[in-house]
Protein backbone atom coordinates (compact mmCIF):
# COMPACT_ATOMS: atom_id res chain seq x y z
CA UNK A 1 0.00 0.00 0.00
CA UNK A 2 1.66 3.57 -1.41
CA UNK A 3 1.19 6.63 0.42
CA UNK A 4 -1.89 7.99 -1.73
CA UNK A 5 -3.65 4.20 -1.34
CA UNK A 6 -3.26 4.65 3.00
CA UNK A 7 -4.31 8.49 2.80
CA UNK A 8 -7.64 7.38 0.10
CA UNK A 9 -8.08 4.73 3.07
CA UNK A 10 -8.18 6.74 5.78
CA UNK A 11 -9.95 9.17 4.66
CA UNK A 12 -12.90 7.14 3.64
CA UNK A 13 -12.49 5.86 7.28
CA UNK A 14 -13.14 8.99 8.32
CA UNK A 15 -15.29 10.55 6.03
CA UNK A 16 -17.77 7.68 6.09
CA UNK A 17 -17.54 4.95 9.16
CA UNK A 18 -20.36 6.87 11.20
CA UNK A 19 -22.83 6.94 7.99
CA UNK A 20 -22.10 3.31 6.95
CA UNK A 21 -22.38 2.05 10.74
CA UNK A 22 -26.10 3.72 11.04
CA UNK A 23 -26.74 1.83 8.21
CA UNK A 24 -25.77 -1.23 8.86
CA UNK A 25 -27.19 -0.70 12.04
CA UNK A 26 -30.33 -0.02 10.95
CA UNK A 27 -30.32 -3.16 8.98
CA UNK A 28 -28.47 -5.87 11.22
CA UNK A 29 -29.82 -4.35 14.41
CA UNK A 30 -26.61 -5.66 16.51
CA UNK A 31 -23.91 -3.17 17.16
CA UNK A 32 -21.28 -5.66 17.09
CA UNK A 33 -22.29 -6.80 13.55
CA UNK A 34 -23.03 -3.34 12.97
CA UNK A 35 -19.10 -2.63 13.14
CA UNK A 36 -17.78 -5.33 11.41
CA UNK A 37 -19.82 -4.65 8.44
CA UNK A 38 -18.29 -1.37 8.59
CA UNK A 39 -14.99 -2.35 8.32
CA UNK A 40 -16.38 -4.40 5.46
CA UNK A 41 -17.86 -2.01 3.74
CA UNK A 42 -14.85 0.52 3.59
CA UNK A 43 -12.58 -1.85 2.56
CA UNK A 44 -14.21 -2.86 -0.57
CA UNK A 45 -15.18 0.82 -1.43
CA UNK A 46 -11.38 1.08 -0.73
CA UNK A 47 -10.28 -1.75 -3.05
CA UNK A 48 -13.13 -0.51 -5.63
CA UNK A 49 -12.05 3.00 -5.50
CA UNK A 50 -9.73 3.30 -8.88
CA UNK A 51 -13.06 1.84 -11.14
CA UNK A 52 -15.52 4.15 -8.74
CA UNK A 53 -16.94 5.60 -12.02
CA UNK A 54 -18.31 9.07 -11.00
CA UNK A 55 -21.89 7.87 -11.68
CA UNK A 56 -23.42 8.98 -8.52
CA UNK A 57 -21.89 10.61 -5.69
CA UNK A 58 -19.02 9.28 -3.87
CA UNK A 59 -20.84 9.11 -0.25
CA UNK A 60 -24.02 7.10 -2.45
CA UNK A 61 -21.76 4.96 -4.07
CA UNK A 62 -20.36 4.02 -0.41
CA UNK A 63 -23.63 3.49 1.38
CA UNK A 64 -24.89 1.23 -1.39
CA UNK A 65 -21.84 -0.76 -0.84
CA UNK A 66 -22.94 -0.33 3.20
CA UNK A 67 -26.66 -1.27 2.43
CA UNK A 68 -25.92 -4.53 0.19
CA UNK A 69 -22.79 -5.49 2.54
CA UNK A 70 -25.75 -5.06 5.67
CA UNK A 71 -27.97 -7.39 3.74
CA UNK A 72 -25.70 -10.08 2.67
CA UNK A 73 -24.45 -10.11 6.25
CA UNK A 74 -28.13 -10.93 7.17
CA UNK A 75 -29.28 -13.04 4.69
CA UNK A 76 -25.65 -15.49 5.78
CA UNK A 77 -26.33 -14.91 9.64
CA UNK A 78 -30.29 -16.19 9.27
CA UNK A 79 -29.41 -18.85 7.19
CA UNK A 80 -26.69 -19.92 10.44
CA UNK A 81 -29.87 -19.37 12.80
CA UNK A 82 -32.79 -20.91 11.66
CA UNK A 83 -35.47 -19.50 14.42
CA UNK A 84 -35.64 -15.61 13.63
CA UNK A 85 -36.37 -14.97 17.29
CA UNK A 86 -32.32 -15.68 17.77
CA UNK A 87 -31.48 -13.06 15.61
CA UNK A 88 -29.51 -10.02 17.74
CA UNK A 89 -31.95 -7.78 19.01
CA UNK A 90 -30.84 -4.36 19.21
CA UNK A 91 -30.53 -2.94 22.25
CA UNK A 92 -31.70 0.82 23.46
CA UNK A 93 -29.36 2.84 23.33
CA UNK A 94 -30.36 5.59 26.73
CA UNK A 95 -28.32 7.97 28.25
CA UNK A 96 -28.39 7.80 32.33
CA UNK A 97 -30.88 10.47 33.12
CA UNK A 98 -33.48 9.70 30.58
CA UNK A 99 -36.80 9.40 32.80
CA UNK A 100 -38.82 6.34 32.69
CA UNK A 101 -41.27 7.72 30.36
CA UNK A 102 -38.52 8.41 27.54
CA UNK A 103 -36.85 5.31 27.88
CA UNK A 104 -40.19 3.36 27.38
CA UNK A 105 -40.89 5.72 24.50
CA UNK A 106 -37.57 4.93 22.96
CA UNK A 107 -37.72 1.40 23.59
CA UNK A 108 -41.06 1.67 21.44
CA UNK A 109 -39.93 3.64 18.85
CA UNK A 110 -36.81 1.17 18.66
CA UNK A 111 -39.46 -2.00 17.84
CA UNK A 112 -41.64 0.26 15.10
CA UNK A 113 -38.05 0.75 13.64
CA UNK A 114 -37.43 -3.08 14.06
CA UNK A 115 -41.16 -3.48 12.21
CA UNK A 116 -40.06 -2.19 9.53
CA UNK A 117 -38.69 -4.06 6.37
CA UNK A 118 -34.98 -3.86 5.78
CA UNK A 119 -35.43 -1.65 2.87
CA UNK A 120 -37.82 0.45 4.56
CA UNK A 121 -35.22 1.30 7.56
CA UNK A 122 -32.30 2.03 4.71
CA UNK A 123 -34.68 4.71 2.85
CA UNK A 124 -35.42 6.41 6.45
CA UNK A 125 -32.24 6.02 7.66
CA UNK A 126 -30.86 7.84 4.38
CA UNK A 127 -33.70 10.29 4.27
CA UNK A 128 -33.02 11.19 7.85
CA UNK A 129 -30.01 10.57 8.78
CA UNK A 130 -27.83 11.15 5.74
CA UNK A 131 -30.07 14.17 4.13
CA UNK A 132 -30.32 12.60 0.92
CA UNK A 133 -32.59 13.59 -1.83
CA UNK A 134 -35.24 10.99 -2.88
CA UNK A 135 -33.34 10.86 -6.30
CA UNK A 136 -30.30 10.05 -4.77
CA UNK A 137 -31.86 7.70 -2.44
CA UNK A 138 -33.44 5.72 -5.60
CA UNK A 139 -29.47 5.57 -6.61
CA UNK A 140 -27.99 4.44 -3.51
CA UNK A 141 -30.80 2.02 -3.17
CA UNK A 142 -31.36 1.14 -7.10
CA UNK A 143 -35.19 1.42 -6.71
CA UNK A 144 -37.87 3.52 -8.77
CA UNK A 145 -38.14 7.05 -7.13
CA UNK A 146 -42.26 6.24 -6.49
CA UNK A 147 -40.83 3.18 -4.37
CA UNK A 148 -38.52 5.34 -2.14
CA UNK A 149 -41.51 7.58 -1.78
CA UNK A 150 -43.94 5.74 -0.71
CA UNK A 151 -41.93 3.74 1.23
CA UNK A 152 -40.61 6.60 3.31
CA UNK A 153 -44.42 8.21 3.76
CA UNK A 154 -45.26 5.12 5.57
CA UNK A 155 -42.27 4.19 7.56
CA UNK A 156 -41.57 7.59 8.60
CA UNK A 157 -45.48 7.66 9.67
CA UNK A 158 -45.42 4.31 11.92
CA UNK A 159 -42.21 5.94 13.38
CA UNK A 160 -43.82 9.02 14.41
CA UNK A 161 -46.50 6.80 15.60
CA UNK A 162 -44.33 5.38 18.01
CA UNK A 163 -43.19 8.40 19.44
CA UNK A 164 -47.10 9.54 20.38
CA UNK A 165 -45.80 10.54 23.92
CA UNK A 166 -42.50 11.58 23.56
CA UNK A 167 -42.50 15.43 24.79
CA UNK B 1 -49.55 -1.95 -12.10
CA UNK B 2 -53.00 -1.42 -11.60
CA UNK B 3 -54.24 1.20 -15.11
CA UNK B 4 -56.43 3.15 -12.78
CA UNK B 5 -55.16 5.14 -9.82
CA UNK B 6 -56.64 5.35 -6.69
CA UNK B 7 -58.63 8.28 -5.19
CA UNK B 8 -57.33 10.43 -2.76
CA UNK B 9 -59.78 8.87 -0.20
CA UNK B 10 -58.17 5.57 -0.41
CA UNK B 11 -54.74 6.90 -0.75
CA UNK B 12 -55.22 8.91 2.37
CA UNK B 13 -56.48 5.47 3.92
CA UNK B 14 -53.45 3.74 2.73
CA UNK B 15 -51.06 6.22 4.28
CA UNK B 16 -53.01 6.33 7.65
CA UNK B 17 -53.30 2.36 7.82
CA UNK B 18 -52.63 2.24 11.90
CA UNK B 19 -49.96 0.02 12.72
CA UNK B 20 -50.19 -3.43 12.86
CA UNK B 21 -53.26 -3.53 10.22
CA UNK B 22 -52.67 -4.38 6.79
CA UNK B 23 -52.68 -2.26 4.09
CA UNK B 24 -55.03 -2.15 1.02
CA UNK B 25 -52.61 -4.33 -1.19
CA UNK B 26 -53.86 -2.90 -4.54
CA UNK B 27 -52.97 0.43 -3.54
CA UNK B 28 -49.67 -0.70 -2.16
CA UNK B 29 -48.87 -2.50 -5.31
CA UNK B 30 -49.73 0.67 -7.24
CA UNK B 31 -48.37 3.45 -5.71
CA UNK B 32 -44.69 1.66 -5.24
CA UNK B 33 -44.58 2.05 -9.25
CA UNK B 34 -46.83 5.06 -9.88
CA UNK B 35 -44.71 8.53 -9.71
CA UNK B 36 -47.99 10.97 -9.80
CA UNK B 37 -49.67 8.58 -6.65
CA UNK B 38 -46.47 9.12 -5.02
CA UNK B 39 -46.08 12.83 -5.92
CA UNK B 40 -50.12 12.87 -4.59
CA UNK B 41 -49.12 11.09 -1.10
CA UNK B 42 -46.11 13.39 -0.51
CA UNK B 43 -48.76 16.18 -0.55
CA UNK B 44 -51.13 14.31 1.54
CA UNK B 45 -48.31 13.23 3.52
CA UNK B 46 -48.73 14.43 6.88
CA UNK B 47 -45.61 14.40 8.99
CA UNK B 48 -43.86 17.47 6.58
CA UNK B 49 -40.67 16.86 6.69
CA UNK B 50 -38.44 19.41 8.38
CA UNK B 51 -35.21 20.73 6.65
CA UNK B 52 -31.85 19.68 6.18
CA UNK B 53 -30.22 21.08 9.81
CA UNK B 54 -33.53 20.90 11.12
CA UNK B 55 -34.21 18.53 14.00
CA UNK B 56 -38.22 16.70 13.80
CA UNK B 57 -39.17 13.97 16.78
CA UNK B 58 -38.61 10.84 14.35
CA UNK B 59 -34.91 12.34 13.21
CA UNK B 60 -33.91 13.00 16.81
CA UNK B 61 -34.82 9.30 17.56
CA UNK B 62 -33.22 7.87 14.73
CA UNK B 63 -30.11 9.87 15.79
CA UNK B 64 -30.50 8.12 19.14
CA UNK B 65 -31.28 4.72 18.63
CA UNK B 66 -28.46 4.86 15.75
CA UNK B 67 -25.62 6.85 17.11
CA UNK B 68 -22.49 5.45 16.05
CA UNK B 69 -19.99 4.12 19.42
CA UNK B 70 -17.08 6.28 20.73
CA UNK B 71 -13.79 5.48 19.17
CA UNK B 72 -15.59 3.93 15.78
CA UNK B 73 -13.05 5.75 13.72
CA UNK B 74 -9.97 4.59 15.12
CA UNK B 75 -11.03 1.51 16.15
CA UNK B 76 -12.00 0.98 12.03
CA UNK B 77 -8.41 1.92 11.41
CA UNK B 78 -6.63 -0.29 13.65
CA UNK B 79 -8.95 -3.23 12.51
CA UNK B 80 -8.77 -2.35 9.27
CA UNK B 81 -4.78 -1.91 9.58
CA UNK B 82 -4.42 -5.67 11.17
CA UNK B 83 -6.60 -7.21 8.29
CA UNK B 84 -4.35 -5.63 5.27
CA UNK B 85 -1.18 -6.76 7.54
CA UNK B 86 -2.73 -10.48 8.09
CA UNK B 87 -3.16 -10.53 4.39
CA UNK B 88 -0.12 -9.52 2.63
CA UNK B 89 1.35 -11.74 5.84
CA UNK B 90 -1.09 -14.52 3.76
CA UNK B 91 0.39 -13.38 0.38
CA UNK B 92 4.05 -13.45 1.59
CA UNK B 93 2.94 -17.22 2.97
CA UNK B 94 1.10 -18.15 -0.26
CA UNK B 95 4.54 -16.84 -2.18
CA UNK B 96 6.93 -19.40 -0.38
CA UNK B 97 4.97 -21.87 -0.85
CA UNK B 98 4.11 -21.33 -4.35
CA UNK B 99 0.71 -21.78 -3.93
CA UNK B 100 -2.04 -19.73 -4.63
CA UNK B 101 -3.90 -17.04 -1.81
CA UNK B 102 -7.18 -19.11 -1.78
CA UNK B 103 -5.48 -22.83 -1.39
CA UNK B 104 -3.02 -20.90 1.46
CA UNK B 105 -6.56 -19.74 3.34
CA UNK B 106 -7.84 -22.90 3.06
CA UNK B 107 -4.89 -24.95 4.69
CA UNK B 108 -4.76 -21.87 7.09
CA UNK B 109 -8.36 -22.76 8.02
CA UNK B 110 -9.26 -24.68 11.47
CA UNK B 111 -10.78 -28.20 10.76
CA UNK B 112 -14.70 -27.58 10.63
CA UNK B 113 -16.36 -28.92 14.24
CA UNK B 114 -17.75 -32.37 13.30
CA UNK B 115 -20.98 -32.56 12.99
CA UNK B 116 -23.50 -34.10 15.76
Amino acid sequence: MDLDEAEQLRLLVREYSAAIYRVALSIVRDSALAEDVTQDTLMKAWQALPGFRGESSLRSWVLRIAHNTAISTLRKRRDVLADPNTLPERETRGSVERDAQDRAVMAEFTQALEELDELSRSIVVLRELEHQSYEEIATTLDLPLPTVKTRLFRARRKLAHALEGWK
Amino acid sequence: MALLHPSTRRLREWLETPPGAEPDAGVEEHVSHCERCADELEALDATAEVGVGETSEVRVALQEVLAPPTGLEQRMEDRIEAALLARRDLKLLAGLMGVSIETTRLLMEPPEEPRS
